[in-house]
């Protein structure tokens, strides 16, 4: 019973004591989070560390529920309890009391007696007061202020975590496009449910290589090779569309040979069959051309593409309009949209499927976000030596350079060059992308003629004098004879090597941020 | 025999009661008094040292007065023989005309006896007591006789004259419970002894206790109840005398030739015992601790060439530890 009151005029010291306990703990587990803030913030000046606020955040979560899980430890114990309080002039009483607590002589009930006594002093629970930690608390001001001065601090390390994460922040918004994606595609009435399928299954694997992926130029090949996948299937259904529209035109007799050079695809031929459809129409009789009127109606309802429906609608509504005197009426311009409709249709770009055709444009769209990224963040650097020694003399001769070229890219191809040789060696636009276009298949550029610099095999080298021991080795190189200083590349690779060069320059030189934009939006039209 | 509250809640009482009735004969020296009675009430012995004229035999003959014990005083001189002290047997005839040998009581045989000037007895002398000090028993020949209860020795010695003295070896000084150092009183002390020792008045001691109310005071100290920590405190305390204990505070290794033995511990938490009743409390506290370490520890401890040379006195050392000593 006597320990029992003990125990329970401790309770609301107790309460008291664990909150001060509770306001020390979280004191120090903040200084700790600047402490690791700041520790994290000097390597980020070192290595580069993206979401550097993100993680900060993450720490601060973690080290406040580690305090939590601390403080519930660290429950202060009625025996440490006793001993604070007996530190407020309670001469161990308390503690005393606690440890005899089965004890029930006659010595220990007076000694219990004698502490309940003195716990019902009310002075007990105000002398438990917070101690603030003050050197701690200095310490963390100082650590805050100079993780201010730290984080103001640019160095390469803060600009490459930058780039990563806003590569991070596109490589998301390609997630949620690929996604949309996938559900147009689900949505789409024209798609058969394999095809869908396989579509979704293509656009779900390089969804998971985006979420494997930190860089986007490593991204580009599998972007295009799904790109890849679903132009093919846009021309097969753009095939299966134009078999639809022959079968239909074939089966009247004013259009079995336009059904004909449709399924040719010659345009030219096309054209030249409207020619000979306005002149049978003019030559009909009323009763053929009112016949010929119902059978395009007939085919305008048939067929799918809207483009064609209504050049066959405009045609057929103007051939009722001038029924009785179509000798004078003005047919041509509705057969020229008409052709204009179906060499539309024919064409390469042509798009019988929405949502595939918005999937490759958004593909698209991704693979040259991704190039820009790429080239931005790239910097090339060809280092230049070449000290020898040599006596001093007079003659003629001839050295042989040699030297390697090397480089490695991914889709707009670029990358470092590295030269060695006797002589020096010049910097072009870039060591030679080891992936091509046509790896990706995407599109084969018309090949120009492009302007290249001296690299890769050495040329021969004229020296003026003998070469000795001491002296620099001056040496110039000149091409072969017969060599063509450049060579024929597509365009795209042209372009790609043109993008590189100018966006090393604006990110070494000191350009206006709004100038660079300039020059990042006029590649990204001529792409 | 059984101790209710009452009795333990008179302690107090009956401890100011003698204290104050020693204080009409005693003018001053309250610690010693209080010390003296700590010290009889925990069953030891006490070495007083002061120089001559502090009280010390009048202080030992009131408190014998007081408590209604009997008193004897022994004068250690360097003549004085073992026998002197404790008795011997000597040749007698009964009624009968029949011879026989009869062991004769010495001084010691008394409740409390005043061993005055301890050392300037021989050591053969001085070791006569070991036994009474300690076991409470003396053997003559083959004879052990066990001495009457409460026995209490109380030794004075003189620190000035040091010439045809035996200092008291170790093992003996351990056997005291308490070294009281007794101070020259101040002005107004000096002044209330004068007028009381040179008037016709005589002092009027009432004899407050008996032997029996000691013992069962004795007895409710033992009981008190000591918490652990401050039990340890007290061991730590004992050993941080130790130079050779790793832990021990610098002064330690730098001053102490010999720390206190086992028995400093002991005495400690006896005396911390009666001290905390006597402060109206039924526990043992830290206070208690540091307020025995004092008379405790300042025979125990054996100071080096280096403290005596640097007039470190016992009690500066003891502070010191107290002071650098964690609870």
């Amino acid at each position: 019973m006597i320990d029992k009151d003990i125990l329970k005029l401790l309770s609301p010291l107790k309460r008291k004591y664990y909150m001060t306990k509770i306001v020390n703990y979280f004191i120090h587990g903040i200084h700790c989070f600047f402490i690791a803030l700041l520790s994290m913030i000097v390597l980020s000046k070192i290595v580069s560390i993206p979401y550097i606020m993100n993680k900060s955040i993450k720490l601060f979560i973690l080290l406040m529920m580690l305090t939590i899980i601390f403080s519930i430890y660290k429950k202060p114990k009625d025996i440490e309890l006793a001993k604070v309080i007996d530190s407020f002039g309670l001469k161990e009483r308390v503690v005393t009391s606690l440890e005899n607590s089965e004890d029930d002589t006659v010595f220990s009930s007076i000694q219990k007696k004698d502490t309940i006594k003195h716990l019902k002093d009310d002075n007990l629970k105000k002398n438990i007061k917070i101690k603030y930690p003050k050197k701690t608390i200095v310490s963390t001001v100082v650590i805050i202020f100079i993780t201010i001065i730290m984080i103001n601090i640019s160095t390469p390390s803060v600009n490459r975590a930058k780039d990563i994460e806003r590569d991070k922040q596109i490589i998301e918004k390609e997630n949620e496009d690929i996604e949309k994606v996938i559900n147009e595609i689900k949505e789409d009435k024209e798609l058969t449910q394999t095809q869908k399928k396989e579509i979704e299954n293509k656009l779900r694997e390089l969804k998971k290589t985006l979420d494997k992926s930190k860089k986007l130029e490593d991204l580009d090949k599998d972007i295009l090779k799904t790109k890849k996948e679903l132009e093919k299937l846009r021309e097969k259904l753009k095939n299966e569309e134009i078999e639809r529209l022959t079968k239909e035109l074939e089966k009247i007799d004013l259009t079995k040979q336009l059904s004909k050079e449709v399924l040719n695809k010659n345009k030219e031929n096309i054209s030249k069959e409207m020619k000979n459809i306005e002149d049978k129409l003019k030559n009909m009789d009323k009763k053929d051309l009112q016949k010929s009127i119902e059978d395009l109606e007939k085919i305008e309802k048939s067929i799918e593409d809207e483009e064609i429906k209504e050049a066959i609608n405009s045609l057929a509504n103007s051939l009722n309009q001038n029924i009785d005197n179509l000798q004078n009426s003005n047919i041509e311009s509705d057969l020229a949209n008409l052709s204009n409709s179906l060499s539309d249709s024919l064409s390469s770009g042509s798009c019988s499927s929405k949502s595939v055709c918005n999937g490759i444009s958004k593909l698209e769209g991704m693979v040259s976000t991704g190039q820009m990224s790429g080239q931005a963040s790239q910097n090339g650097s060809t280092q230049v030596g070449g000290n020898g020694t040599g006596g001093t003399g007079s003659g003629s001769g001839t050295a042989q350079g040699q030297g390697q070229g090397q480089g490695s890219g991914s889709g707009a191809g670029s990358g470092s060059s590295n030269e060695s040789g006797n002589g020096g060696s010049n910097g072009g636009l870039g060591g030679n992308s080891s992936k091509t276009q046509n790896d990706g298949g995407v599109k084969d550029y018309e090949k120009i003629h492009a302007p290249k610099n001296q690299s890769g095999e050495g040329y021969d080298t004229q020296v003026s004098g003998s070469k000795g021991e001491q002296g620099d080795v001056d040496s110039t190189q000149v091409k072969k004879f017969g060599d063509k200083v450049g060579e024929e590349v597509p365009y795209n690779e042209v372009l790609k090597n043109y993008k590189k060069s100018a966006y090393e320059k604006i990110n070494t030189e000191d350009i206006p941020p709004k100038m660079k934009d300039v020059v990042k939006k006029y590649f990204i039209e001529l792409e | 025999m059984d101790i209710n509250e009452k009795d333990i809640e008179g302690f107090k009482e009956s401890f100011l009661e003698i204290k104050n009735e020693i204080g009409k004969a005693i003018i001053g020296q309250e610690d010693i008094i209080e010390q003296v009675l700590i010290a009889i009430l925990c069953e030891g012995n006490v070495l007083l040292e002061g120089v001559p004229g502090l009280g010390k035999t009048q202080l030992v003959k009131t408190i014998g007065r007081v408590l209604d014990l009997d008193f004897s005083r022994i004068q250690f001189t360097p003549d004085l023989m073992p026998a002197d002290v404790v008795g011997t047997n000597i040749v007698s005839h009964d009624e009968n005309g029949k011879t026989e040998l009869s062991f004769q009581k010495g001084p010691i045989f008394s409740n409390i006896v005043l061993a005055d000037e301890i050392n300037r007895a021989t050591p053969k002398t001085q070791s006569a007591m070991l036994e009474a000090m300690q076991e409470k028993t003396v053997t003559v020949g083959n004879n052990t006789y066990s001495l009457t209860k409460p026995f209490f020795v109380m030794a004075t010695q003189n620190p000035i004259e040091m010439e045809g003295t035996y200092p008291l070896p170790e093992a003996q000084m351990d056997r005291f419970i308490f070294k009281l150092n007794l101070e020259f009183p101040n002005l107004n002390e000096l002044t209330k002894i004068v007028e009381i020792t040179t008037g016709i008045d005589t002092d009027n001691l009432e004899k407050v206790t008996s032997g029996e109310k000691l013992i069962s005071m004795s007895n409710i100290a033992k009981n008190i109840p000591i918490a652990t920590s401050v039990i340890n405190y007290a061991m730590k305390l004992i050993l941080s005398t130790h130079p050779e204990n790793e832990s021990s505070p610098e002064i330690t290794k730098k001053y102490i030739r010999y720390g206190s033995s086992p028995r400093g511990a002991q005495a400690i938490v006896k005396g911390a015992r009666v001290k905390a009743l006597i402060e109206g409390r039924y526990n043992v506290s830290y206070d208690d601790i540091k307020y025995m370490a004092y008379p405790v520890l300042r025979h125990r401890v054996v100071l080096n060439f280096d403290a005596i040379s640097e007039n470190i006195t016992p009690d500066d050392y003891i502070k010191e530890v107290i002071d650098n000593l964690e609870l």
